[in-house]
């Protein structure tokens, strides 16, 4: 996670990372201290397709449910309010300073950029693979599952936050596990004492006294449309073979954000094939995403991140938003927003993994019942925002 | 992120990864309006720009809506969130009063950890032991700010244990005089004067023999002798604790009962007055604590309490407390007498109890101060007691207004005070003098901005006088029931 720092023009690194080996320890106490120290605002993306087998034909795609939970704020890292998330003082730029100086009702952002997009060497543990969809792929495990290598999906997230001062106790709950699904309890304070930057010697750490809010975010889904899985699967790290799923579809239902960019259609590849095609080669060019003031949802269960847990062997760490809003839940938190600040609805399935029945049902589902879930993803698109009120503050 | 983090992370010998580098400028344009009257509002240019000058008029900015959404904790520092701690309602006193803060100081004494010490005088204890302290103890306590003083309890004399050093590592100039032999460092003066402590680092201790000789025992004890400390030319004993010095306080206080025999009793008196005086060093000290003596109990079971709470909540207050009896500094002492003390401060807590988010705290959401006119008309001193029209049913009592809190103004100072402005209302001034004396011009109310006062009795100039005769209460009221008081001219 990087925020801009308006002195040095340049994005910083803030706090500490996250790591699939770090967690493991037979205490849950590496994994406490991860959560605790490390940055990690925006859940990743869940098991998008399930079915009987791996072949396109046999494949459902999950509902849009699913679907529009991955890569939302997550609170399982304490985003945004807790101390590590601490703007220094060059990364804040005061309300009054871009000329708003009255209340003002923010509605809607537009984010203009140049960028150039890499994408990791094909060497399987690169990188290249991180971002590849998952597939469910049997009727009897709902575990079983295999990576899409040429069907990738990039979501980068810009997000603004308010920072004020303030004081506070919450406790927040997050699951882990892989059989048996576990709920941990944390509780995160302001003030605290934090490390702000990758730094994490003693003498680094700071006292922060402020908490944030999220005011909104901006998502850009860069994907990769490429051939069913070529590589025979017992090439190390390749998915299982002639495996595929309905990307478009993937798309519609909820992946698709504020923007969306074919990279095919922008490198020059014509289709990808990481068996044959090589580098997946680069993009260039000028961006522009709109995205309105919006508020996050609650999701008791989110998309999960596969880490080394206290076993030793690999589990689920579900990156879930207890909260909801865009602070930690008070009632003062939903108070910026000019209408249905406080998220609130009726819950939607809970889900762990997606069996072939399981999914079946959450699209009949979706299909011929508008849920009140629905509603409240749809309302909290449109939510508005007053912006910062100079004066007002200390 | 990736949900794969585990497999398909990347190593550190790997050199392309997956990248966003943006380059040249960005722009980010924020698409919104100021509000004025509900209703979306843009402050447009204002005049035209037909030259180099432009013209504003100082004060004539367009007002615009504005929202109570800043959170109380955003008030903190300011104004608003100051309160002057003090208990006089002269201004003069108050001036030079500490000023805390409303929304983060802890209520009352939530989160501080506390101790306690405590003598249960006319008590017996296990082995014919009385209740009492023994001469020669020592007590260690530790602030939350981690500050250490040791308070030495002697009944003769100002005194402390030599350290067990060849010569003395405590600090002002502790002479070293010429002996060595014997343990206990003193005050030049001996006995006790008010106020039965003393400040040992600041003192001039002796020890040692020839002139500077104290009354101490031997380094050495004398066997088959029992010893006490400063009670004759040969008793004392040996300071094992190597204190850091110039770090540590050192404090001596005055055991004010029993004797070193341990045959006699602690008073009532000598048992409160120990625990006074140890309190009164813990007071000198720079300890951040408080600390208060209580009495509770009655006969045999009459026991006085020395509380020691610290001055800050927070688990940093959690400190233990090293108590060592006589006879554990020096095993042929006496130990006789027995008390109570915590082994440890207890009860600090990081997340104390206090207002934080909310101004409840200095204005409570039942209003005290003021009371509806209307509730009170039927009570006997208003002159309604027999009406139950307009009355709120309430036979007299009188109903407070509360203040109601929105999803909105949730904490916010001025949501308070836009309640108050109630015309219904009227100031209690019994309730506002009696519990709250400082507050008794505060939180009142404005009145009704109309008053009606009802033609009285009252002789013009021609004689005709126009006065209205006293209500009177139909017997049973109903529905169709009229007034039959109209006014009337009185010839």
């Amino acid at each position: 996670m990087v925020y801009w720092n308006k002195d040095l023009k340049r994005w910083e690194k803030i706090s500490q990372g996250v790591s699939g080996n770090a967690a493991a320890s037979a205490n849950d106490s590496s994994l406490f201290d991860m959560i605790s120290s490390g940055a990690l605002g925006f859940s990743s993306v869940g098991m998008v397709s399930t079915g009987s087998d791996h072949l396109i034909q046999n494949q459902v795609v999950v509902s849009s449910d699913a679907l529009s939970s991955y890569v939302r704020p997550t609170s399982t890292f304490g985003f945004p309010y807790a101390g590590k998330y601490e703007a220094t003082s060059s990364q804040v730029i005061k309300a009054r300073d871009i000329g708003i100086n009255k209340p003002f009702l923010l509605e809607k952002c537009s984010l203009q950029f140049d960028s150039a997009f890499e994408f990791a060497s094909i060497n399987y543990d690169s990188g290249s693979r991180a971002y590849s969809l998952v597939a469910g792929i049997s009727n009897a495990n709902p575990s079983g599952r295999t990576a899409l290598d040429n069907q990738k999906v990039f979501i980068p997230t810009f997000f603004i936050l308010r920072q004020h001062h303030d004081n506070f106790s919450k406790e927040i709950t997050y699951y882990k596990g892989s059989n048996v699904i576990e709920e941990f309890k944390k509780t995160i304070t302001i003030p605290d004492s934090v490390h702000l930057s990758t730094n994490n010697s003693d003498s680094s750490l700071s006292t922060v006294e402020n908490a944030r809010e999220l005011i909104t975010y901006g998502q850009v889904t860069l994907y990769v449309s490429g051939t069913k899985n070529q590589a025979s699967s017992a090439t190390e790290g390749y998915g299982t073979q002639n495996a595929q799923i309905d990307l478009n579809e993937v798309l519609n239902r909820g992946l698709a954000r504020d923007l969306s960019i074919d990279i095919l259609s922008l490198n020059g590849q014509t289709n990808f094939d990481s068996s044959t095609s090589g580098q997946l080669a680069s993009i260039t060019g000028s961006f522009e995403v709109n995205f309105p003031s919006r508020v996050s949802n609650i999701l008791p269960i989110g998309s999960q991140v596969i880490l080394k847990l206290s076993s030793g062997s690999a589990g689920g760490l579900y990156l879930n938003n207890d909260v909801g809003g865009r602070s930690y839940g008070s009632l003062e938190s939903s108070s910026r927003a000019l209408v249905n600040g406080t998220p609130t609805g009726q819950l939607g399935e809970k889900y762990f993994y997606f069996s072939p029945a399981s999914v079946q049902h959450l699209l009949k589902f979706n299909l011929t019942q508008l849920n009140q879930m629905i509603f409240t993803h749809l309302l909290s698109y449109f939510q508005k925002m007053i912006l910062f009120l100079v004066g007002n503050t200390q | 992120m990736t949900d794969k983090i585990l497999r398909a992370a990347p190593g550190k010998s790997d050199n392309r990864l997956n990248s966003m580098s943006l380059f040249g400028n960005s722009k980010l344009v924020l698409y919104g309006s100021q509000l004025r009257d509900g209703k979306e509002f843009h402050e447009g240019l204002n005049q035209n720009l037909l030259s180099d000058n432009l013209h504003e008029i100082i004060g004539s900015e367009p007002a615009t809506d504005q929202f109570e959404i800043s959170r109380a904790m955003e008030y903190e520092g300011g104004f608003l969130d100051n309160y002057v701690v003090t208990l006089s309602n002269n201004p003069i006193v108050r001036v030079g009063s500490e000023v805390q803060s409303r929304l983060t100081t802890a209520k009352n004494l939530s989160g501080r950890a506390s101790a306690a010490i405590s003598i249960t005088p006319l008590g017996f204890f296990i082995g014919g032991k009385r209740g009492g302290i023994n001469d020669g103890l020592r007590i260690s306590l530790t602030d939350h700010l981690g500050n250490n003083a040791h308070f030495y309890g002697f009944r003769h004399e100002p005194a402390m244990p030599k350290n067990g050093a060849a010569a003395p590592v405590l600090p002002n100039s502790i002479s070293t005089g010429s002996g060595g032999t014997t343990d206990i460092a003193r005050t030049g003066t001996v006995g006790w004067t008010s106020p039965f402590f003393e400040d040992l680092n600041s003192l001039t201790l002796n020890y040692g023999s020839g002139a500077n000789v104290i009354r101490g025992v031997r380094f050495t004890p004398i066997l088959g002798v029992v010893q006490y400390p400063v009670d004759g030319t040969s008793k004392g004993y040996k300071n094992p604790d190597g204190f850091i010095a110039g770090v540590d306080e050192y404090f001596s206080f005055k055991i004010d009962g029993g004797d070193n025999t341990g045959s006699s009793n602690f008073t009532r008196p000598e048992a409160f007055n120990t625990l006074l005086y140890l309190m009164l060093a813990i007071n000198a000290s720079s300890l951040d604590v408080t600390c208060t003596l209580s009495t509770s109990g009655s006969g045999l079971g009459l026991k006085y309490t020395l509380t020691i709470t610290q001055n800050a909540p927070g688990t940093a207050g959690n400190t233990p407390i090293v108590f060592k009896d006589a006879i554990e500094l020096y095993s042929v002492l006496q130990d006789n007498y027995r008390f109570s003390i915590s082994s440890a401060f207890a009860g600090g807590n990081d997340s104390p109890e206090s207002s934080l988010s909310s101004f409840s705290r200095i204005y409570p959401l039942q209003d005290g101060a003021r009371v509806y006119v209307d509730s009170k008309l039927k009570s006997t001193d208003i002159g309604f007691p027999n009406s139950n029209f307009g009355t709120m049913q309430t036979e007299g009592s009188p109903i407070r207004p509360k203040y109601y809190l929105s999803t909105k103004k949730y904490g916010q100072l001025v949501n308070l005070l836009e309640q108050g402005r109630d015309g219904k209302t009227t100031q209690d001034i019994s309730v506002a003098l009696g519990a709250r004396l400082l507050d008794a011009f505060t939180g009142g109310s404005l009145g009704s901005p109309v008053n009606t006062i009802f033609v009285t009795g009252s002789l013009l100039s021609n004689g005709v006088s126009f006065s209205r005769s006293n209500p009177v209460d139909s017997v049973n009221k109903t529905i169709n029931s009229v007034l039959t008081g109209a006014f009337y001219d009185r010839p």
